[in-house]
């Protein structure tokens, strides 16, 4: 699941990059978009989440792997894409 | 002929013109040609979806609105339509595009000179910048001024942003360094916040009060459900329009369906933003790749929207109960003409993050602050931007049908700064009245004033909050 504040914004833009990781790193994946207060109601759904907005503390914790993605922002996607794949690696 | 083309591409409104622009910037700054295709087709989807979610609130609440402030006085007669559908109609000029892509260059120049520390890649963000752009040039057809306070209220988000830099790493468990927050909705509020935080100290009874932020969103959040705000606005209204006693069933089926409409009208409007976004996704990212790339050594801070803030729970937990209490403010609050919709769901919890990050995280004073300050101002100023608003939505391409309700959005009165200067232009542009220029420039000077007196407050709340956090 991709995750912003209001599951509108920030989450388009970053998702070409998202998608473009997870084809490179050769997953087959289903994205969902969504905001913040989306995410808790969906946990047991869901493999990974990427998250521009630092979770709060409740969520981090409940077992699902989490990854802040807001450095896309500052083009270090390399680095994002790394943390990913180790996310993904370690989930399966 | 090229000129021919071009007067028939600016003819075609927004649907056409600013995918065409985002096409011919994203060749500029070589984004994928065959995304930035589809994108831009995703674009022009999402205007044409846009405008027709309009043309339903028109339609829908026209005459509701007007029937029931006859009724009873309630003369809340301008919709707030929210940031999805303003942002959409700021980006319909069709220079809206270029006009983000140069003041994302003129930033990278600042910040190479050192004349300020943020680089704003928030591209999104960046559109009541271009809303004031618009406004300026439509009321006083100058774009020299248009430009000049377009600019202004650019540069001086800029420095709020750097100014009020050094809390956040302090405030916030930030995975990452060296971002600020030059998102015009909210930082520019920042210095009010320090001033009341110092206010509410002083005040016996108030400076003991403080609330726990756990477990709001559990038993408040489903007022805050953008479906449930816009039946119960609907409903309400509808009520209040065209109820008698005893009622009969039209009239109860009328009731429910406006309740409906504005429902289904908060349901998709994110799905209609959306799509616009998307179309810009392949240029923002291009753009920004290209000017990081560029970026000299020097240090600078990543400017971000206030929505990577938001996971904290006093944010979470103050836009849940603003949800409801904007209406109240909304009721009471004399001069409002403003109803709350799609902001009262979608936009308190980024507003206000500078109402309660500036006092601890102290969630009483955060809603204090919003109740008192933060949301009349919005409610005002959006009220008094409607007009130009209205207009805009004209000149890009809509036709406004007879009796159509005025729309605005909570959001365009958070920039007050903006706002200022809109009205100064109008003064200078012998548009406006003396009255005009004084609104404007008592509203600088305020905030001059307000800044200047807690300008040293960012670094001191910093050690505060590093003793705080130490103990």
């Amino acid at each position: 699941m991709l995750v912003c504040g209001s599951g509108i914004v920030s989450s388009t833009l970053v998702a070409p990059m998202v998608e473009d990781i997870l084809e490179r790193g050769g997953w087959r994946y289903r994205l969902i978009k969504g905001r913040l207060h989306e995410v808790s109601g969906r946990l047991k759904d869901l493999d990974l989440i990427l998250t521009t907005v630092p979770l709060p503390a409740e969520i981090a914790e409940a077992g699902v792997p989490v990854v802040v993605i807001t450095e896309l922002f500052a083009g270090k996607k390399e680095a994002i894409a790394r943390q990913i794949q180790d996310a993904l690696r370690g989930e399966s | 002929m090229l000129l021919k083309l071009f007067a028939w591409l600016f003819a075609q409104g927004a649907p056409v013109i600013v995918p065409v622009s985002v096409l011919i910037l994203g060749f500029i700054f070589r984004a994928p040609f065959r995304r930035t295709v589809t994108c831009a087709l995703r674009m022009g989807v999402g205007f044409t979806a846009l405008y027709a979610l309009i043309g339903i609130i028109f339609e829908a609440l026209g005459t509701p609105g007007q029937l029931m402030s006859q009724r009873f006085g309630i003369g809340l007669t301008i919709t707030d339509v929210g940031w999805p559908v303003h942002s959409g109609i700021t980006f319909s000029l069709a220079y809206s595009m270029l006009a983000i892509a140069l003041l994302f260059l003129l930033n990278a120049v600042l910040v190479a000179v050192g004349l300020v520390k943020t680089l704003n890649v928030d591209f999104f963000n960046h559109w009541p910048f271009v809303f004031v752009l618009g406004a300026v040039q439509l009321v006083t057809g100058s774009w020299g001024l248009a430009i000049a306070s377009c600019l202004i209220y650019w540069f001086l988000t800029l420095k709020m942003a750097d100014w009020s830099a050094p809390i956040l790493p302090k405030y916030y468990d930030m995975p990452i360094a060296g971002i600020s927050i030059p998102h015009s909705h909210s930082v520019l509020f920042a210095p009010f916040g320090f001033v009341l935080d110092r206010l509410w100290d002083r005040i016996p009874g108030i400076n003991k009060i403080k609330i726990d932020p756990a477990g709001i969103r559990e038993r408040f959040g489903v007022l805050g459900e953008p479906i449930v705000i816009g039946f119960a606005v609907g409903a309400t209204v509808g009520g209040l329009a065209y109820l008698a006693w005893p009622p009969t069933g039209d009239q109860i089926a009328n009731v429910i369906k406006l309740g409906l409409t504005l429902g289904f009208f908060m349901h998709l409007l994110p799905r209609a933003s959306e799509l616009i976004v998307m179309g810009m996704a392949p240029l923002s990212e291009s753009i920004r790749e290209w000017i990081v790339k560029r970026m000299p050594g020097r240090e600078f801070y990543l400017g971000l929207d206030a929505a990577v803030l938001v996971g904290a729970p006093e944010h979470v937990a103050l836009g849940v109960l603003l949800a409801p209490l904007c209406y109240l403010v909304a009721v009471l609050l004399p001069g409002n003409a403003v109803l709350p919709l799609a902001d009262a769901a979608g936009f308190m919890i980024f507003f206000t993050v500078f109402a309660v990050n500036t006092c601890r995280g102290n969630l009483f004073r955060g809603l204090l602050n919003s109740l008192i300050l933060w949301i009349p101002v919005a409610l005002l100023i959006s009220g008094a931007l409607s007009p130009v608003t209205m207009e805009m939505v004209a000149q890009t391409g809509f036709e406004l049908p007879e009796g159509a309700m005025a729309i605005t959005s909570i959001t365009i009165g958070s920039h007050f700064v903006g706002f200022a200067c809109f009205k100064i232009c109008q003064f200078l542009g012998a548009a406006g009245s003396i009255g005009d220029l004084a609104i404007g420039l008592g509203i600088l000077l305020v905030f001059a004033a307000v800044w200047y007196a807690v300008r040293r407050r960012p670094r001191e709340y910093a050690e505060e909050l590093e003793q705080l956090r130490a103990q």
